[in-house]
């Protein structure tokens, strides 16, 4: 009975982050402890597996269709990758309070995010510093709605790299992708398209989550009977979910999402407080 | 192999394609992983729960690196939690395969020195976390 409410709960938590573009994890753990009770460092670890699943999946269409930046994507997953593991080893380590408490508050700023979220246009920036030209962090893409194709640079480098470090870490530590964060680096600080920025965040997030279950694995929170319905729920969400974005307005989707963040959030931090 | 067709691997548009398509091995790299990932955890899961009479799959896996995971599930015969496990190990694999691939890419057809270095880093990094002992 159980395998069954995860698993439709991890189709909702999928359903959702695709069409919000903020992936399942960040709802599922906080549905998988909040409602299941599961014990928040299974679930974490259930929703990192998950978490290679969903962003394989869809990074295989953006690769096919030369959205992703394989490159800028290489060059940032030296970072995220040690990030995860750095993160992963501080949950391990930490009390389930403290995991509750960094959850709610990533959860709050993320309703935060969306709510001052400006709207970027489709300009693509052809400025760069020396080290991103150095790394060859360009490209670029064609664009189906204005049919033309869009030549772009990355730029800060250095900055885009340190802050992915930390992208990575949050992964690692709540076994989430954090896809949100990474598109905001790809976005205000390597000032990348937004188009060449969620698919190439995408891609990173696959072998950011390998890093993070590596330890979970390792560490034996990788429970079946969690992680199994999890993985084949979200993935399953996450695909219907891309179809339905297509037919909803975003700004409906984008409000729910953000009161389901906000009640989320409080819980637990609530949670982590010890008051729930 | 002209240097001009492997040149614009990273995000050639339209028109010319090289010889070895980077993005498309990636693609299907990645989709081929998670689908059959999928089935063998369908399958397994259907299997175990026919056999148990139970959906809940009550069993552990190897407090373990993934090595110690693969031998231990290819070591006996195939009952239904070795082929979930064996789903679980294919979806693992399938980033790790894919920065494989791109390591060859860039080593032995792009001839790109610094990105040969950097995905054999992440490489590396991947590998020393998929042998970590807790």
């Amino acid at each position: 009975m159980t395998t069954v409410v995860i698993f439709i709960i991890s189709i909702a938590a999928g359903m959702l982050g695709a069409m919000t573009g903020q992936g399942g994890g960040v709802l599922l753990v906080p549905f998988l402890t909040l409602i299941m009770r599961v014990d928040v460092k299974t679930a974490i670890a259930a929703s990192i597996v998950s978490v290679i699943a969903t962003s394989s999946g869809s990074a295989s269409a953006y690769v096919r269709d030369r959205l992703s930046n394989v490159k800028i994507g290489m060059y940032l997953e030296m970072f995220t990758i040690v990030g995860a593991l750095v993160g992963a080893a501080i949950t391990l380590r930490s009390g389930g309070h403290i995991i509750y408490l960094i959850f709610g508050l990533v959860l709050l700023a993320s309703f935060v995010a969306l709510w001052l979220k400006p709207d970027m246009g489709e300009t693509a920036n052809l400025k760069q510093d020396r080290l991103s030209a150095f790394l060859e962090l360009e490209g670029e893409y064609y664009d189906q709605a204005t049919g033309r194709t869009v030549a772009y640079k990355g730029t800060r480098a250095a900055y885009g790299g340190v802050l992915m470090f930390g992208a990575g870490l949050i992964a690692g530590m709540l076994g989430i992708g954090a896809g949100a964060l990474k598109v905001l680096i790809h976005d205000l600080v390597m000032e990348l398209p937004p188009k060449v920025s969620t698919t190439t965040s995408n891609f990173i997030i696959g072998v950011t989550a390998l890093a993070g279950t590596s330890a979970y694995l390792a560490a034996g929170l990788i429970k079946p009977a969690i992680a199994v319905p999890v993985i084949v729920g979200v993935t399953i969400g996450s695909r219907f979910g891309t179809r339905v974005l297509v037919r909803l307005t975003n700004a409906a989707v984008r409000k729910f999402f953000m009161v389901v963040l906000f009640i989320l959030g409080s819980e637990m931090i609530l949670r982590g407080l010890g008051l729930l | 192999m002209s240097g001009d067709a492997v040149r614009d691997h990273g995000v050639a548009s339209g028109g010319r394609r090289p010889a070895f398509d980077m993005e498309l091995v990636i693609s299907y790299v990645l989709i081929t992983g998670v689908a059959l990932s999928l089935i063998l955890l369908v399958v397994g899961t259907a299997a175990y729960a026919i056999v148990h009479h139970d959906l809940a799959l009550a069993y552990s896996l190897p407090q373990d690196n993934l090595y110690e995971f693969i031998r231990l599930t290819l070591s006996h015969l195939f009952t239904a939690k070795d082929v979930i496990n064996l789903g679980i190990i294919v979806l693992m694999l399938t980033p790790y395969v894919r920065v494989l691939f791109s390591a060859i890419y860039f080593g032995a057809i792009a001839r790109n020195l610094k990105y040969t270095l950097f995905t054999t880093f992440v490489l590396v990094v991947l590998t020393y976390s998929l042998f970590l002992r807790l």
